[in-house]
């Protein structure tokens, strides 16, 4: 039996020529919530239909509850909840009446499963509204009332606050805290807003580009944002200089003609500065900083496309 | 039979299928109107056989066809538009439940429109009157026909939801059911145990002398000389064939 609720190895998805997921490897602990962090278009979606068989894999393997999706759907899938990009609903039907085609569909044997799925997501019960007459986030709500109707041990959730306004995004994401939190389900969910994975996730997955570039415990993240110390001064060669052959530095970063950074942050910097004014570099400032979440990513992924 | 009971549900304020429902009561009053204008010495309308295989004509020579052609279109199609097909897969619903389950909506439909022609049939005979062989004989092999035709002619229109699972639009399905329809409009006799629909006649005018008439009429005065069970046999195999290829073609599909 594997630790993981979703293990991938070596995860990887081929269209024509374009590799849209290279080996990825994802672990995805019991009762936590997994985030997986992109831009548009680095893969996280072509991930979660692979996982969910909604994709075929060109090579690797996905393992959920520890069995390999394929030939085990009916055994498997009961056990999920998942929106995929938008959530698909029947535009002539109410939103009771959908969900009551997929609790039908599902064998929901909880009675009212329906009216408490509308109640937790804030959509009332039994309303006329058909689902074409819904804004973005309505159906958006809607879509999460189906992932939990059937009360599923793992929710895999695509950009779920996708069209949801300030207020609700947070109401989503203390919903989904508290499902995780409270209830014990193990959450993937997938985000280009980085803000929102750092405030939801227990564990990351950075990917870019189709490939997995980090994998860690947002704990370990936050301890592996390295402090440094920033350096202003006048000639970034002299300086380079006096670190290295005075005080045997070498962990440090040159940014440009002013600014470097050095790593280790139990420098003397008394004496690096006297030494510095003495050699007659100009020191403008000196401080203690620490990398955010968004810098590291910026890092590693090279910068744009997260908001 | 859930997964059944809810592609109905599905259709609940679907204006293609109030649509249907006004036309196939167009198409009955029609029949019935002419049973009350024609009087009985003529020999249009002088029984009741006459009647029920007018109406028959103006539901199954086209209309009944064309109208499950964009059925069984809108059925397949709309899952992909609505987004819902993911949905359902990871409920999950095979492929395979998916197309048994479309195709057993499409019969019922078919099923429903055939019954409610017949019905009105019955109640325009009882109405327009006159017709001495409105008998219990007479209504079992009216029955026999309308249950035949509402069974077999969604048989005959799997190739087209063959297409219609293939395709990415509504455009070919619904331009293939109008070719479709070309060889039994145009030399029905020439097609039967060929063509699916060319050989569901060849099986209707087995039912009675009333539809061997009718038969006689459509096949413009060639009497169909293919045996009903090559007809039944060529039907079966090719809804057969079009049902295996549409479930491949599903299964090849991804999301």
């Amino acid at each position: 039996m594997s630790d993981f609720v979703i293990e991938t190895k070596k995860l990887t998805k081929i269209y024509g020529e374009q590799t849209a997921v290279n080996s990825v490897d994802i672990h995805v602990k019991p009762g936590r919530i997994y985030g997986l962090l992109g831009r548009n278009g680095a893969g996280k979606t072509t991930i979660m239909k692979m996982i969910l068989g909604l994709t075929p894999i060109t090579s690797g393997e996905v393992d959920v509850f520890s069995q390999n999706i394929k030939g085990h759907e009916k055994r498997i899938y009961p056990r999920i909840g998942s929106i995929i990009e938008t959530p698909g609903f029947y535009p002539n039907l109410t939103g009771t009446e959908n969900l009551e085609i997929f609790a039908k569909l599902r064998g929901t044997p909880r009675p009212n499963a329906v009216k408490k799925a509308l109640e937790v997501v804030g959509l009332p019960y039994r309303d006329k509204k058909l689902f074409s007459k819904y804004s973005l986030g309505m159906k958006q709500r809607l879509g999460i009332a189906n992932v939990i109707l059937h009360d599923p041990e793992l929710l895999i959730l695509d950009e779920p606050t996708n069209g949801l306004d300030p207020i609700g995004i947070a109401e989503v994401r203390n919903f989904i805290k508290g499902l995780s939190a409270e209830r014990g389900k193990t959450i993937l969910i997938s985000s280009h807003i980085l803000s929102e994975i750092a405030l939801l996730a227990d564990d990351i997955g950075i990917i870019d580009h189709g490939v997995l570039l980090e994998e860690n415990s947002m704990e370990d993240l936050e301890k592996k944002n390295r402090k440094y110390i920033q350096l202003q001064v006048s000639d970034v060669h002299k300086t380079s200089l006096i670190l290295e052959q005075q005080f045997r530095v070498t962990d440090y970063a040159v940014q440009d003609e002013h600014n470097l950074r050095l790593y280790d942050t139990a420098l003397d910097m008394a004496a690096i500065n006297k030494a510095l004014v003495v050699q007659d570099v100009a020191v403008i400032s000196s401080q203690i900083c620490n990398d955010t979440l968004e810098d590291y990513f910026k890092q590693i992924t090279g910068g744009e496309g997260i908001a | 039979m859930t997964i059944i009971a809810t592609e109905m549900q599905k259709w609940k304020r679907n204006k293609i299928v109030w649509c249907i429902l006004a036309l196939t009561l167009l198409l009955g009053a029609l029949a019935i109107e002419r049973a009350c204008s024609i009087a009985r010495s003529s020999p249009y309308m002088d029984n009741f056989g006459d009647l029920y295989t007018m109406a028959f004509k103006n539901l199954s020579s086209l209309f009944l066809p064309i109208v499950l052609g964009m059925f069984a279109t809108t059925l397949f199609f709309d899952e992909h538009k609505n987004d819902t097909l993911k949905e359902l897969l990871i409920i999950p619903i095979t492929k395979v439940q998916l197309y048994f389950s479309k195709v057993a909506v499409m019969i019922l439909m078919s099923v429903g429109l055939c019954l409610i022609t017949f019905l009105l049939c019955v109640v325009g005979g009882l109405i327009a009157g006159g017709f001495p062989d409105l008998n219990a004989e007479t209504l079992i092999d009216a029955g026999l026909l309308y249950l035949v035709s509402g069974l077999l002619i969604p048989i005959a229109m799997l190739p087209i939801v063959f297409l219609a699972t293939l395709s990415k639009g509504y455009i070919l399905p619904i331009g293939a059911t109008l070719l479709y329809l070309v060889p039994v409009v145009i030399a029905p006799a020439h097609f039967m145990g060929i063509h699916p629909l060319a050989s569901v006649m060849g099986i209707y005018s087995h039912i009675s002398e009333a539809t061997a008439a009718m038969v006689e009429i459509l096949m413009q005065g060639v009497l169909p000389d293919t045996s009903p069970f090559i007809c039944a046999g060529s039907l079966l195999l090719i809804g057969a064939a079009s049902a295996a290829a549409s479930v491949m073609a599903l299964k090849k599909q991804s999301y």
